[in-house]
Formats: C-alpha cells, structure tokens, sequence
C-alpha cells in the first residue's frame, strides 16, 4: 500500500491521519513542519503528501511550492488540510501546485477516500 | 502503535498550545504591535479548534470559531489588542481550557457572557457559520436523477495536471466505478516528438457513461481537477441514443480494452523523462533552498514513566557494572579489565545520556508565573513588572513538578508582602511599578532559582517580636539578623497583621522550606530594608544519581554527596586528643569539626590516621572525621523505607559494587544534629 507523509504542527492531527491510516495497511511517515516536510519528501519518497497550509519554519504553501520544484518528486499528489472553506487560499494552494484539499474537521472515511483517489496500487 | 488515545495526544497538545496562548497574549500586553506575537497566538487558537473538531470537542470548535474570527480582526490590525480585550481573551482562553478539561462540567453561560465581553470590542457576526462542515469527499449519490441512461462527457485537461499529482487515467477509473463506461481518447492535440514535452497531458477523452448517477457524482469525480479541466457533459437522452455510439466521434471507438492499454504507456512516460532531464537543475535548486530550510529540533514525546524506567535500569546498570570492575581489579585477567573499563566508561555515558532526557528547561515552569503575576498585580492594584532570566536552565522533570508550588508561593508573597502598594512606593521615592525577578542559574552540580523583589524587605524587628510571642526565642537574645530571619520557616509562623485570601496564614514558608529539602536543596533568605528580598533556592541537578565520596566510620560504609565536599585533610594527632568543640587549623581558618564515630556511636578506639573531609554547608565549613576515604563513587540514590522516615541524618541508602549498603549522609541535617547535640552537653554541664 501506500507511504503517506503527513506535515502538521499539530501532533494529534498526525497522530489522527495516523491512526487512520495504519489499519487501512498504509505506512504513514511525519514531519512538524514544512522544512522538515522537504526533508522527508526527498528522503522518503512518499506516495502522497498530506500537509496542514498554517504552520511554523515553512508554511504549507511554502512547502507545496518547494516540492513542485523537486523534478525528481514531479507527480507526487500533495493535498492540503484547510479548516476554513477559503476559497482564495484554496486557489493559492491549487495554482502552487495541489492535486487536492481536505476540509478539517474530516471523518476516517474521507480521509481513507482522498488517499484511495489520489493513490493507485 | 495506536495503543495511545488519540484524545489524550490531543489534550496533551492543547495543554502545550494553551501556554502559547497565554504566553502571546500576556506578551501582547507590553508590546500591542508585536505581529509575531498577534500571529502566534492566531496559530494556536486555529490549530485548537482545528483539531478540537476532530476529535469530537464541538463546543470547543464552536467556541474557538468565535474567538478566532474575533482575534482575525486584532491579526488584520482592524482592531488594537488593548488590556481590556486581553483580559477578555485570557478569560475566553481558560474557558476553552475547561471545555476541553471537563467538559460536562462546564457551563455554557460563562461561554455566553465571555462571548457577550468580546462583541463588546468586535461586531462579530450574528450567528457565526458553523466551522468548515463542506468536506470535499464523495457523498451519498443524491436523489435519483430523472430517468436517463447516463452521460456523454468531454474531458480537456490543463496541460501541467500530471505535474501537479492528478492522473486522468485514475480519474477514468473512477467514472468506471458509477457504471459501465466507454472512454475514446482523442488523439489530435499531441504534438510532433520534438516539441512534445513529456509532463504534458495532451489527451482529451470522449466518455459514454450508461450509470444512472446524478450530476454530483460525476462532480466529485472530478473535484479536485474541476478548475484545471474543461468538462462537457450532456444526459443521454434514450436508451437508444445511448446503446448506439455516436457517428459524431473523432476518431472511430476502439474497443475500451485497448484504450486501456495504450494510455498507461502514454502516462509512464512523463515521470520518467523528466527525472533524469532534470538531475543537474535539481542541484543547483536544492542549495538554493538549503539556507531557507531550518533545521528543526526532531522531538518524540515519551510517557514520563518511562523515562524513570529507564534510570531505574540504568541505575540498576551502574550498580551491576560496579560488581564487575571491582571484581575486574580483585583478578588479574587483562582482558577482563578492559570489558570492566569499557563497559565503565558506556554506563557512565549512558547515565548521563539518560538525566539529559529528563532535563526540561525550567522556562516551561516560568511561564505559568505571568499570568499569576498578572492576575496578582491587577487584584492587588500594584503594578508589577515581571521579569525572568535563564529560562534555558535545565532541570531534572520532577523537580520541575516539585518547584511549581514552592515558586507560587515565593512569588505571591513577593507580591504581597514585599512589594509596597503605589503610595508607599512614591513616599520612599520608588518606581512606580514594583519588580520582581526570577532567575535560574547553573552553579557547579547545582542550579540556583531565585525570587527577587525590589519591596520593602523583611521587617527583622516584627519578626523578632512574634517569634518572642510565640516563645520560639527568649526575649533579650542575641541573634543575628540572617538567624532572625530563620523564624520565617517555622511552622504556623506570620506576621501578617490580617489574614487575605494571598498570604497571611503562616502556612507555606515551612511547606516550601520542607519541599525543597526533600528534593535535597537548600533554601535561603536575604533582605535589604527598603530595598527588597531574595529567596535563593539551590537545587541539586537530578534526583536519581549523585557523585559521592565513600568512606569507612568503624566498619560501616558511608557516601557523602561530592558536591558538598571542598577538601579532605589528615587529622593531626594532637587534634584528637582535644576536648569539647574540636577546631582544625586550615591554612589560616579555623574548621570546627565532628567526629562521625561519636556521632554515629561507632564502638572501639579510633584508628590511627583519621582523614578529615571538609564540606561546605551553606554559608560555613564543618570537618567531618573518618577513619578512611574510599574514594569517588557513582551513588545511586535509593530512598530508605518508611519506617526509616524519621531518620533524618541519612537521605537515602546506595548498593555499593559488592552488594553491601551504604547510607548516605545528609550533610546540613547531620551538622544540625551534632549541634543540637553539643547544646545539650553544654546546657547539662552547667
């Protein structure tokens, strides 16, 4: 199954995505910020990245941006965690490079759905 | 793995986010234009409601939604974070704290009212929008369409949708999902080879659908590519126009098996090309980006229990490793010695490696002082300004527990007591706004915390009255100011003329007094009249292991904590024939000194060459005698048992390499004893 990357500063968003996740047979990795986000991107090659856009060191919108450079990451899908339904900062995310968002709060099922979307074994 | 409750990480992160908050807010008070701190505060209120949501605290998520749209307006700079507003914010903060702590418990009206306080400041809205309920997930297929046969769809793709993570091909699949599906790819939008850019998506499909599935199904299919695409869809009509295929299509339709085939080909291809057609670019990128990226400190969060595991083993370790060397040296095997040696040096290294872990800088404490000092200096009406130092100061978890207490205490009675109201401050010629310091210091194998006022000092005089009163001094005695003082820790001890909900009760002083002893620190004051009071606390590193010095009283075993000890000397004989109090000659000082086999009323003459340790306790010097020094020892402390409490001499016991015991000295409460001691004598030969 798949390798999921989670960025967000918020340790129980991680651990929630986690825990969702892990029984659905994925293998979800973490990183507290954008920089370190990066950083596990590269190192990890992640078959989709979840990350939070609000966040310390490196926003979100900064690390979409950065991973869209990456020629050897080209075609990973990145979704985005929104609370609001700000459809600006939605279309700032889109235009840096987002396959795709998801609406906090969210249930286990859409969640396991925009990785069964997204990701393809 | 998910052994560990979600809820439980959430509300240990809430906890963390809230002396953020506090922090922000507390900070925003002195400096309302600070955006850093406006931004951080916004952080934290987001990421509660955000999580909050998820884990089911929906008043917590409504509540903050409130707050959060209020604190917006402050972040936009429509609005200015005046004290007032903070007050408000800080009560809305530990509102949300409730509904988080015990959320049966709370009552919404005090939400209400708080709610009702900030509209005061901001015009929110009416009834605000519950927080994000649109989730952009496939939903329920809606009310059955009229009756159609299905979809006829033309799909047109942006062409960077590969870059950006979508893959159309999916996206087919998942039309396949709603019924029976027949996809044509139109081909006459490629390019020739040399202008064809491998990441570009240059297919469009025509698709005929035959699913009775509404218009949003097919939406959702689409949902996140609906702005990168063109989609033209029309219903089918009949059945008829439906079973037949349109005339109409570009290019006559292939069996959808082979389209099937022939697109994966097409969409391998992109990915591929690009990484090795871009190696060289990537470099030269990733340096750029280099200096940007900060090097985030990688924390894992670990139950506090078993950190103390840990050292117990770890204890258990160099206790072990203690047997092997000193078995090491009894033989004469080389190899042996080197294990020994090798394995000595490891579980030192582990040892320390283990107290580093449960250090935890000592600001996270000191940041709970603020909003104390806040609230104090407000109910009091005497403006304080609060300032901390060495909030880097590392200091072993538990104590960190322990010193909460002891700290609020010292502090509001700096507050209270030491720091006169504003009339009195101005008469004496004083800054208006009182100050009180707190400060944390590495001191050798020590951290020293200090709590300082610039108030009125200490009243020696009144303390001394009242400790005559209480019968505690004899009237008329000669006791030096800093002895004076020391009536301050005696139990059930005040001078304060009244009682107030702060201070006042003559309980704490002791309570403090005892909680830093038995974290085997020491407590002192000092005063200056009109010009303040510190409290000194000096507090050992880490509770769990100590370096000591062992040595031999008859033919008991004893440690003494190394940090007490300054020097070891040899005992003249013609010092141990002296009666009454001893005194040693140190270069030029006099040394009193005690002999331990009296103290501990070893039996038998003493040996020859006795060694005199010197230590320092507090401000004095006292000898102790023994008849031999053993040497440095890795001490870990194991605490006596019950029956042993009263036992005030030893602070704990230690398991020596061959498996004896040896107790351990408690120097202060053992050079106490021996005073007390010698009163008496004297006292009964008069």
């Amino acid at each position: 199954m798949a390798t999921v990357l989670t960025v967000d500063d918020s340790p129980s968003i991680r651990q929630m995505i986690k825990v969702t996740l892990e029984p659905a047979g994925h293998s979800v990795i973490e990183a507290g910020d954008g920089a370190q986000g990066l950083a596990r991107a590269q190192s990890s090659r992640p078959d989709l990245v979840i990350t939070d856009l609000n966040m310390p060191t490196m926003n979100g919108m900064e690390l979409i941006r950065a991973l869209r450079k990456q020629p050897s990451l080209t075609g990973l899908p990145i979704v985005f965690l929104t609370t609001e339904s700000n459809d600006a900062l939605k279309q700032e995310a889109k235009s840096a490079g987002a396959t795709g968002w998801i609406t906090k709060p969210f249930k286990p099922e859409q969640l396991l759905a925009v990785v069964a979307k997204l990701v393809r074994s | 793995m998910s052994s560990i409750d979600p809820t439980e990480v959430f509300r240990q992160e809430a906890a963390e986010l809230f002396e953020t908050l506090e922090g922000a807010l507390l900070d925003l008070c002195q400096r309302p234009d600070d955006r850093e701190l406006v931004d951080s505060a916004f952080r934290a209120l987001h990421t509660i409601k955000g999580s909050g949501a998820m884990f089911g605290f929906d008043k917590v998520a409504a509540f903050t939604h409130e707050f959060e749209t209020a604190f917006e307006l402050v972040r936009k700079g429509e609005i200015k974070p005046t004290q007032a507003l903070i007050s408000v914010a800080l009560a809305a903060k530990d509102y949300i704290r409730a509904l988080i702590e015990a959320p049966e418990s709370t009552d919404s009206i005090i939400g209400d009212a708080i709610l009702d306080d900030l509209k005061q400041f901001v015009a929110l809205p009416g009834t605000a929008a519950e927080p994000g309920q649109s989730a952009p997930m496939p939903q329920a297929p809606a009310a059955r369409p009229a009756a159609h046969a299905g979809w006829r769809l033309y799909l047109e793709f942006d062409s960077h949708i590969l870059c950006n993570g979508s893959n159309p091909l999916d996206l087919l699949d998942d039309l396949c999902k709603l019924g029976s599906c027949f996809a044509v790819p139109v081909i006459d939008g490629i390019p020739m080879l040399e202008e064809l850019e491998p990441d570009h998506c240059y297919l469009k499909w025509d698709v005929t659908l035959h699913s009775d599935c509404g218009r949003a199904a097919i939406d959702d299919v689409f949902m996140f590519v609906q702005d990168e695409m063109k989609l033209t869809l029309a219903p089918l009509a009949t059945q008829a126009e439906a079973a037949a295929p349109e005339v109409a299509l570009q290019i006559e339709p292939l069996e959808a098996a082979t389209v099937a085939e022939v697109a994966p080909a097409v969409e391998a291809a992109p990915a591929r090309a690009t990484e090795a057609a871009a190696k060289a670019p990537a470099a030269a990128e990733q340096r750029r980006d280099e200096p940007k990226r900060n090097e985030g400190i990688a924390t894992v969060r670990v139950q506090a229990e078993r950190l103390d595991e840990l050292m117990d083993r770890v204890g258990e370790l160099v206790i072990a490793q203690a047997r092997l060397t000193q078995l090491a040296a009894a033989g004469s095997d080389l190899s042996i010695k080197m294990i020994a040696e090798e394995i000595e040096r490891l579980a030192a290294s582990l040892r320390d490696t283990t107290m580093g872990a449960r250090m935890v800088p000592i600001g996270s404490l000191f940041g709970r002082f603020r909003r104390l000092v806040h609230d104090l200096s407000r109910d009091l009406a005497k403006p304080v300004e609060f300032v901390t130092s060495g909030e880097d100061t590392e200091l072993d978890k538990t104590m960190i527990e322990c010193l909460a207490d002891p700290l609020v205490h010292l502090i509001r009675n700096a507050i209270d007591h030491g720091i006169e109201d504003s009339p009195r401050r101005a008469a004496a010629g004083k800054t208006e706004n009182g100050r009180i310091e707190l400060t944390a210091v590495h001191s050798g194998a020590q951290v020293l915390v200090t709590v300082k006022d610039n108030g009125g000092g200490l009243n020696t005089a009144r303390i001394r009255a009242k400790a005559e009163e209480q019968g505690l001094i004899a009237p008329g005695a000669t006791l030096s100011d800093h002895e004076i003082h020391q009536f301050l820790f005696h139990p059930g001890f005040s001078t304060a003329p009244t009682i107030s909900a702060l201070s006042g009760r003559g309980v704490g002083m002791d309570v403090v007094k005892r909680t830093i002893e038995n974290m085997r620190g020491t407590i002192d004051l000092a005063t200056r009249p009109g010009q303040g009071t510190t409290v000194t606390l000096r507090l050992p590193l880490t509770l769990a292991i100590i370096e000591g010095l062992l040595i031999r009283v008859g033919g008991g075993r004893y440690i003494i904590p190394l940090s007490a000890v300054e020097e070891c000397v040899e005992l003249m004989p013609e010092h141990q024939r002296s009666r009454g109090r001893n005194f040693l000659n140190v270069r030029g000082n006099l040394v009193p000194f005690l002999k331990l086999r009296e103290l501990l009323q070893v039996p038998g003459s003493p040996e020859l060459h006795q060694k005199t340790i010197i230590i320092s306790t507090g401000e004095s010097r006292v000898g102790l005698v023994a008849d031999q020094i053993i040497g440095n020892h890795q001490t870990v402390i194991k605490s006596l048992s019950k029956l042993h409490s009263d036992v005030t001499i030893f602070s704990g016991a230690a398991i020596l390499g061959d498996g004896t015991a040896a107790l351990i000295l408690d120097v202060a409460q053992l050079v106490a004893a021996a005073q007390a001691q010698s009163e008496k004598q004297i006292y009964e030969a008069a």
